[in-house]
This record gives structure tokens, C-alpha cells and sequence, in this order.
């Protein structure tokens, strides 16, 4: 049986797995500098379960992951335009937030790091994460119906 | 430029007739949710979408679509009895 997910709550998922992203990089990162600490493990397990669970939520249980990768043929016409128009936003969206982590990458290296290199693989990874889940996101956040299998 | 808004009689018809949006999503090719889509009037079929919705209610394409808002059908069909007639 299918239920309605409200956009309300989609937007908050949507939030919440992108906010526990952050604070997963900034826990390993505090932990890269200053050792692994209760706080600093605790912050990573919290932000990894937050993750898992967001993500459950508003890409998986909703089918929106499964539909932003699946065959043009397999949608039908508005379902391609939907997808083509998240695309074409996360795309976007996509080249601005990999500009401003590079540009804040390079600031905090050369300004603030006291030379410390920033390891840049964890915001690799969670830049491939985001080019993977922001089409899903785009739609969660602006379709109006969506399912909950 | 931008799309005109295509007004339609979808939600009639398939209450009439007493079917689903699954089952109607289902003979004319589309996702369940692109019917409610279609009946809410905020997405505008292709020509193709809209003749195979024609063909399957059996109606002719502008009984069931109109870019003006549409009058309750049996006001539309009592109207074109009265030109055949006239």
C-alpha cells in the first residue's frame, strides 16, 4: 500500500542526510587533527546512522533512487522530464558546491592549516556521494507527490 | 515560450466509470502518479498520451481535453445534440 511522503518531511530528510554528511567530514577531519576522541567517534557513528537512516527515508523507501538511474525507455514522458529537469539542477548545483569545498579546501590549507595538509579523499568520496544522491534530492524537494512503497 | 494550460475531464471519466488511476495508468502506458498529475491538471500530455487517453475512454480528443476550462459534459454533449439536430 502506498502512502504519501508530505514534502515538509522530504525536505527534512533531505536536510538531515546532508547535514550528518558534513558533520561526518568534520569528524574525521577534527579526528585527522587532534586524534580520535569519545566526541569525535561519537560524532562519526551519530552522522554515518543519520546518513544510513535519511537516506532509507526520502531515496529509498520513496523509490527515488532507483528512479534517477533507471533507463529513459523504462519512464514514461513526464517521468523523463522530471528527471531531466533534476539533472540539469543538480548538475548545476553540483559545480557550485565542488567550487566553494575546493576554494574552502585551499583557504583552510594556506591560511589557517599551519601547515597541515588537508587529506582531500573523505570529500572526494562525499562529492561522489552528492552527484549520486542530489538528482534524488531535487526531486524530493520540489515534486509535489510523491509515494512511499 | 510558455506552455499553455491543457484543461481536461480525466478525473470524470474514470470516476464514471468507476476505474483506478492504476488500472487507467496501466492501459494507457504512463505511472500511476502521471494520471494524478494529468487529473490535477499541472502536467500537459503529449499528443500521444492524449489520444491513447481518447481511445481508451472512447471519446473524441476535445470532449476530453481543452486549452478554455471546461463545462460539466452533459451541458457539452446536450449542446452538440442540439447543433446535430438544428
Amino acid at each position: 500500500m502506498e502512502t504519501v511522503i508530505s514534502q515538509s518531511k522530504r525536505k527534512m530528510w533531505v536536510i538531515i542526510n546532508y547535514v550528518a554528511l558534513v558533520l561526518l567530514l568534520v569528524s574525521f577531519y577534527t579526528a585527522d587533527r587532534m586524534g580520535l576522541t569519545a566526541l569525535t567517534i561519537s560524532g562519526g557513528v551519530i552522522a554515518i546512522l543519520a546518513i544510513i537512516v535519511s537516506f532509507i527515508q526520502v531515496y529509498a523507501r520513496t523509490g527515488l533512487w532507483r528512479f534517477v538511474h533507471t533507463k529513459a525507455e523504462k519512464l514514461d514522458e513526464r517521468e523523463m522530464l522530471v528527471t531531466y529537469e533534476s539533472l540539469r539542477h543538480a548538475y548545476g548545483l553540483f559545480a557550485v558546491i565542488c567550487l566553494l569545498i575546493f576554494l574552502l579546501a585551499e583557504l583552510i590549507t594556506k591560511e589557517f592549516g599551519g601547515g597541515y595538509k588537508l587529506a582531500l579523499m573523505p570529500v572526494i568520496v562525499a562529492l561522489i556521494y552528492l552527484a549520486h544522491v542530489l538528482p534524488a534530492s531535487v526531486i524530493a524537494w520540489t515534486e509535489r507527490e510523491i509515494y512511499r512503497g | 515560450m510558455e506552455a499553455r494550460k491543457i484543461y481536461n475531464r480525466i478525473a470524470v471519466l474514470r470516476q464514471e466509470r468507476n476505474i483506478s488511476r492504476k488500472d487507467l495508468a496501466e492501459k494507457v502506458g504512463v505511472n500511476f502518479q502521471t494520471v494524478g498529475y494529468l487529473e490535477r491538471e499541472e502536467y500537459n500530455p503529449s499528443l500521444d498520451l492524449a489520444f491513447r487517453i481518447s481511445e481508451y475512454f472512447g471519446l473524441p480528443i476535445d470532449l476530453i481535453f481543452s486549452t478554455e476550462p471546461l463545462r460539466p459534459l452533459s451541458q457539452e454533449l446536450l449542446e452538440r445534440n442540439r447543433g446535430k439536430e438544428e
